[in-house]
């Protein structure tokens, strides 16, 4: 298990392949258990390189996150959509159903 | 046939009566606060012989309705200086409602200051038995004490800070293992419980009659929808976010949301945050082994079991619970992102009889003066120590918040109505900014939880940094929630109330198999409308205004990093939230 703060690399690609596209890299944090998806579980953040033109929701399938499990998307502290693109050094922070009080 | 119990310190005796033909639809939060406004004069001294502590078990208290152990606990705050309502969750109150007691009335004081008492109740009545050795005793001595005296009996009591009249005091509850950890923390009641020289109380349902319930058929149908809703939605659920991981799951969301205040709320964004969240919390429990658990519950009959038994390195118990509040209240809010630290000053709380709220938010216009560095969770103990010993400094200090910001001449002071802000930053998060602001009890999330759609998109979705609808937002959930916290349900059941209709549907069933009545909807708005109209007139009467519906000043000029926004409902905005 990858502990709190420690830094993975993953490159997420389209369906090309990634062929003379251009890379981004972005921040990735999967809360409350949704890391358990990935191969080696890690609080996060992640730094993901993603091809230019992918959506947050692209991302979390190239990661095997589950898209049902999905509740809350926040990008640069602003509440956002699975639909939203990728800019270079987005902070993405991905949710599953939580509340408390 | 249910009673309403009244216990005089005065004249040291206790009376039991039939429960009033006017008060039989009522329970907890509603009875509490309709009680406590034909009773008390609202321009009574908090602390003085003319205030009473009224305690009520919910409706559905007591019964097999899941999540349903709630007590409510009213009277006039000496933080506030207005209505009271806290409540928590406890055997205790399902000990109550069993005995067929809605209401319990402490009123008088005792006339020899140095007396103690102890109200013992069981089927066969209430007694004020002397307790004088137990003076000054905090909570761990006291309910060590209570577990000698009183094996089979469920406890409440306040500290040697409740008998001394700081406005820090709460309630103390035990919880299912007999922990002093269940909480009506805020506002300072056990201040006004422990000026009357009632030390605590102790209940005892053996024999006792059970809960009266007009139509069982039709409690246990609702009771099967609500936990087939709470079975069914994601944060409720077995194995759901609350469960998993606690109430403190809340952390890394809100901090993402910019909403997490930090530093006496002088940033959204706490860079330490993953160190003290509900998911950190989970790993160590299950690296540490040994004591420690998540999917911890408060009391017999909760489905949910969001609290946790935090362990020390070695595996041993430290304190039952680190949750979102205390958490955030005396980690982020202070600059701390040492579990350890926070969990040791949780467990002073629990020990000295404190709401964590209030004392996190305390610290945190303490550090704010220079007493101590943000940062600093040692330093902060400390200060905490100042308060369990009752010096000077301490008794400033359990004072609360606006009274530190007073006394140290800090402008930057989160409170309401002098009451500490909790655990999200109306400037980033509007909605429950209006509650704050507007809540006849001061600033309190749990008044009108709009962090639910504005966050967590449970209950639909709105934006947190936009002003428009949120005054209605803050009053819908403000008048369900007056219904949910009369209901005797934890509050808790509103993310699955919200979502599945026929959760709400179980929710309103239980309640009319318990009363005979027919409600519907229209009555959870009728009703809920009905204790805050109460509720705003008290403190109108008790000379409360407008201009105590406001934000502090420094939230108007001081934009809120990450979002840079200020707080920026209108007053006239602020002034339609409960505007019936």
């Amino acid at each position: 298990m990858v502990k709190t703060g420690e830094t993975k690399v993953l490159k997420v690609s389209g369906p090309e392949g990634g062929k003379r596209l251009r890379f981004l890299t972005v921040t990735l944090s999967l809360y409350a258990g949704l890391d358990r998806h990935l191969s080696s579980p890690a609080r996060g953040p992640l730094t993901v390189e993603v091809q230019q033109g992918l959506r947050v929701a692209d991302v979390l399938e190239g990661l095997r996150v589950p898209r049902e499990e999905v509740k809350v998307v926040i990008v640069n502290h602003r509440l956002a959509g699975l639909d939203h693109v990728l800019a270079d050094g987005d902070r993405v922070a991905v949710f599953p159903t939580v509340a408390g009080g | 046939m249910s009673k309403l119990m009244r216990v005089n310190l005065s004249t040291l005796t206790v009376t039991t009566q039939d429960l009033p033909a006017e008060y039989a639809e009522m329970g907890g939060r509603w009875l509490t606060s309709t009680i406590v406004a034909r009773e008390v004069d609202p321009t009574c001294h908090p602390l003085g012989p003319n205030n009473k502590v009224v305690f009520a078990p919910g409706i559905v208290t007591g019964t097999t309705a899941p999540c349903s152990g709630r007590i409510s606990v009213g009277g006039k705050s000496p933080l506030t200086m207005g209505i009271k309502e806290a409540n928590a969750g406890t055997p205790f109150s399902q000990k109550l409602a069993r005995l067929g007691i809605r209401a319990l009335v402490v009123e008088g004081e005792v006339t020899d200051r140095s007396k103690r008492y102890v109200l013992e109740i069981d089927k066969d009545g209430g007694r004020l038995v002397e307790a004088s050795d137990l003076a000054g005793k905090h909570m761990e001595e006291t309910f060590a004490e209570f577990g000698k005296r009183y094996p089979g009996h469920a406890w409440c009591g306040v500290s040697a800070a409740g008998e001394a009249g700081l406005p820090l005091a709460g309630v103390c509850f035990s919880d299912a293992e007999k922990r002093p950890s269940r909480y009506a923390g805020r506002g300072g009641l056990g201040a006004v419980m422990g000026r009357k020289g009632l030390k605590g109380i102790v209940v005892d349902d053996s024999g006792g009659p059970g809960v009266a319930v007009k139509d069982p058929d039709r409690l246990k149908e609702g009771s099967r929808k609500l936990a087939d809703a709470l079975g069914r939605h994601d944060v409720t659920k077995p194995g759901g976010a609350l469960n998993s991981f606690g109430t403190a799951v809340l952390i890394n969301i809100l901090n993402e949301a910019g909403g997490l205040p930090t530093r006496n709320f002088s940033s959204g964004v706490f860079e330490g945050a993953q160190k003290i969240s509900g998911e950190a919390i989970a790993e160590a429990v299950a690296e540490r082994g040994g004591k420690g658990m998540v999917g911890h519950r408060c009391h017999d009959g909760c489905v949910i079991q969001c609290s946790n038994v935090y362990p020390r390195p070695d595996g041993e118990e430290h304190v039952s619970c680190v949750e979102y509040e205390s958490d955030w209240a005396l980690g982020a809010n202070l600059g701390v992102d040492d579990l350890d630290d926070i969990a040791e000053m949780v467990r002073l709380c629990n020990d000295y009889g404190l709401d964590t709220i209030e004392a996190g938010v305390t610290l945190g216009v303490a550090m704010e003066a220079g007493l101590a560095d943000f940062g600093d969770g040692k330093r902060a103990i400390t200060l905490l120590q100042e308060i369990g010993r009752l010096t000077t400094l301490g008794r400033i200090l359990g004072n609360g918040a606006a009274f530190t910001g007073r006394a140290f001449g800090v402008t930057r002071v989160p409170a309401v109505k002098g009451q500490g802000m909790p655990a999200y930053e109306p400037r980033a998060v509007k909605g429950i900014g209006a509650t704050y602001m507007t809540s006849p009890m001061g600033a309190d999330h749990t008044a009108g939880y709009t962090i639910a759609s504005e966050i967590l998109g449970v209950g639909g979705k709105t934006d947190p940094l936009a002003t428009e609808g949120k005054v209605e937002l803050s009053r819908n959930f403000q008048t369900t929630t007056a219904w949910i916290d009369a209901s005797g349900f934890c509050l808790f059941t509103a993310f699955a109330l919200i979502d599945i209709p026929s959760g709400f549907e179980g929710a309103l069933e239980a309640c009319n198999g318990v009363l005979g009545t027919r409600w519907t909807m229209d009555d959870v708005t009728r009703i809920g409308s009905e204790i805050l109209k109460t509720e705003a007139e008290f403190n109108r009467k008790a000379g409360l205004s407008a201009a105590d519906d406001r934000p502090p000043e420094f939230m108007r000029l001081e934009k809120l990093p990450p979002h840079g926004h200020v707080y920026d409902l209108s007053d006239d905005e602020l002034d339609e939230v409960l505007n019936f």
